[in-house]
């Protein structure tokens, strides 16, 4: 009997293996279908991509000023919406770290506006303040800062927590109040780590502004999707490198940046 | 802008300045961390609380801080029971004690001046300093107390640049800022060198002897202890076994305050 009670764990789980596998294999195979993949379709219409290609070249260098202005649009969302998002993260992160907070209403309550914040993508936030302020820019800053104040918040209330509470419990019995504690100890200490997330946080901004200017963000976003529709390929491709400009541009000051503050 | 740093006017020997009275801790798993203690500290005088580990002097200090509720018993700091008070009659009663750390705890990436002017935060209750600030005048007024423990000339340096013994100092600092009557340092020469731990002990020695101020300091060295200290206190599972003048206490006595823990 002992024996026969060693093999039937073994089994069991062997059985919730087998059936494991075979739900992932389900699931895999009916998204491959619900897809309607057909990765043949990309190698006997090559040609389509390689007649958009050479259609694109060279890029048409007369709408490169035009291009640059879409570039500054989309930056300016970019920027604009960061900072409005660290104005409320910051607030909303002292009141959701467990080590700072001033009650546990207060914590529940920050908690869920970062969920709610964060749940929701940008793009639809952004759909939503269409209806209050119109379709252009200024939507996709207020779309990218609530949903950035759901990341952003969520990543300094977590940097918040791992803070040495030395100085923490060295203000408050000298004492400084509780807002006090939190800008002459909290935030000083953690302030390398908050202003690495946010410029990360930045970084991706521009790339996610970029996209809400196809959903009607206007900038460089828009200038792509109608040259798109408009079969305009050589100002497509003036329109991608200045992209790529901007993208790559941003990525090195921040990334260069977060190395100068470590 | 000098006479800030000289000698405090709460110099009066032998009045009590802290009143523990029938202090218990018991914490919410039961253990007993302090039972029934009582001891006084008094003005111009440096008590040493001397105990093994898990002896409840952490306890203690935490109880005297206001960090941790008490059970039972009183706290008088200059006659308040800061067992009793919350909120900002608490903070102001927290003023008059000014703490030193183990480890400094000193605000990282800050000037050695700035952390001590941070010692201001208790009574310059201004938009300027919830706004994280330090206001310049609170900044020249803290110049004098960096001087007081000799660390004038790296004023300007990065504390988090500093040696353990340079911070150290810079915590004692911006703890007398405060305007204290009472200074308890919890282990200050826990993690620091001979020599360095000697400058500590004579430095918060002469807070006392000169300024008057009731100096408590929890330690773990024998040696210091009985160099430093006017009275020793010796703890021993949350109760006092040992309050005495430090000339009348012997190297017997504070072994048998070590020794019989394993037994």
């Amino acid at each position: 009997m002992s024996a026969a009670f060693a093999v039937v764990p073994r089994r069991t789980i062997g059985a919730s293996g087998i059936v494991l596998s075979l739900c992932f294999v389900v699931l895999f195979v009916q998204a491959y279908f619900v897809v309607e993949a057909k990765p043949q379709d990309l190698f006997t219409s090559f040609h389509n991509i390689l007649d958009i290609v050479i259609r694109g070249v060279p890029p048409s260098p007369g709408i490169l000023k035009n291009a640059a202005y879409g570039a500054l649009v989309t930056f300016d969302v970019a920027i604009l919406g960061t900072l409005a998002s660290v104005i409320a993260s910051l607030p909303l992160a002292l009141l959701a770290a467990s080590n700072t907070r001033p009650s546990r209403g207060a914590y529940f309550t920050a908690r869920g506006i970062i969920g709610i914040a964060r749940t929701i993508p940008d793009v639809v936030w952004a759909l939503v303040f269409v209806t209050a302020v119109g379709l252009g820019p200024f939507a996709a800053t207020l779309g990218l800062a609530v949903h950035s104040v759901g990341v952003l918040a969520r990543l300094y209330a977590e940097a918040i927590e791992d803070v040495a509470m030395g100085p923490v419990h060295a203000l408050t019995v000298m004492g400084a109040n509780r807002v006090q504690v939190a800008t002459q100890a909290v935030i000083p200490t953690v302030l390398p780590t908050l202003i690495g997330l946010t410029l990360y946080r930045l970084d991706t901004n521009v790339r996610s502004s970029l996209v809400l200017g196809f959903v009607g963000g206007g900038g460089l976003g828009l200038q792509i999707e109608s040259a798109l529709n408009l079969f305009q390929y050589r100002d497509l491709t003036m329109l991608l490198i200045v992209m790529g400009a901007l993208i790559v541009g941003v990525e090195a000051a921040s990334v260069y940046l977060r190395k100068r503050i470590a | 802008m000098l006479d800030t740093a000289a000698p405090l006017p709460h110099a009066q020997p032998q009045t009590p300045l802290l009143d523990v009275r029938g202090l218990s801790k018991r914490y919410p798993n039961r253990t007993l961390a302090l039972d029934d203690v009582s001891w006084s500290a008094r003005a111009g005088e440096v008590t040493v609380v001397l105990g093994p580990n898990g002896s409840g002097k952490s306890t203690l200090v935490r109880c005297m801080i206001g960090l941790t509720e008490v059970s039972a018993g009183a706290i008088l700091v200059a006659g308040d029971d800061i067992a009793q008070l919350s909120g900002a009659r608490l903070r102001n009663a927290r003023r008059r004690m000014g703490i030193v750390f183990q480890n400094a705890s000193l605000v990282p990436r800050r000037s050695a001046l700035a952390n001590v002017a941070s010692g201001c935060l208790g009574r310059n209750n201004s938009f300027l300093t919830a706004c994280g600030m330090l206001p310049k005048v609170e900044m020249e007024r803290a110049v004098p107390y960096l001087q007081r423990v000799g660390m004038l000339p790296l004023y300007a340096q990065r504390v988090d640049t500093l040696s353990g013994g340079q911070a150290q100092r810079v915590a004692v600092a911006r703890a007398l800022f405060q305007d204290p009557v009472i200074l308890i340092a919890d282990e200050p020469v826990a993690s620091l060198d001979p020599d360095a731990a000697n400058e500590i002990m004579s430095l918060l020695a002469g807070l006392a002897r000169n300024d008057g101020l009731a100096v408590v300091v929890v330690l773990h060295q024998l040696d210091l202890a009985r160099r430093y200290a006017d009275r020793i206190i010796g703890l021993r599972l949350g109760k006092i076994v040992l309050d005495a003048p430090a000339s009348e206490v012997d190297m017997t006595h504070l072994a048998s305050l070590y020794q019989s823990e394993g037994a």
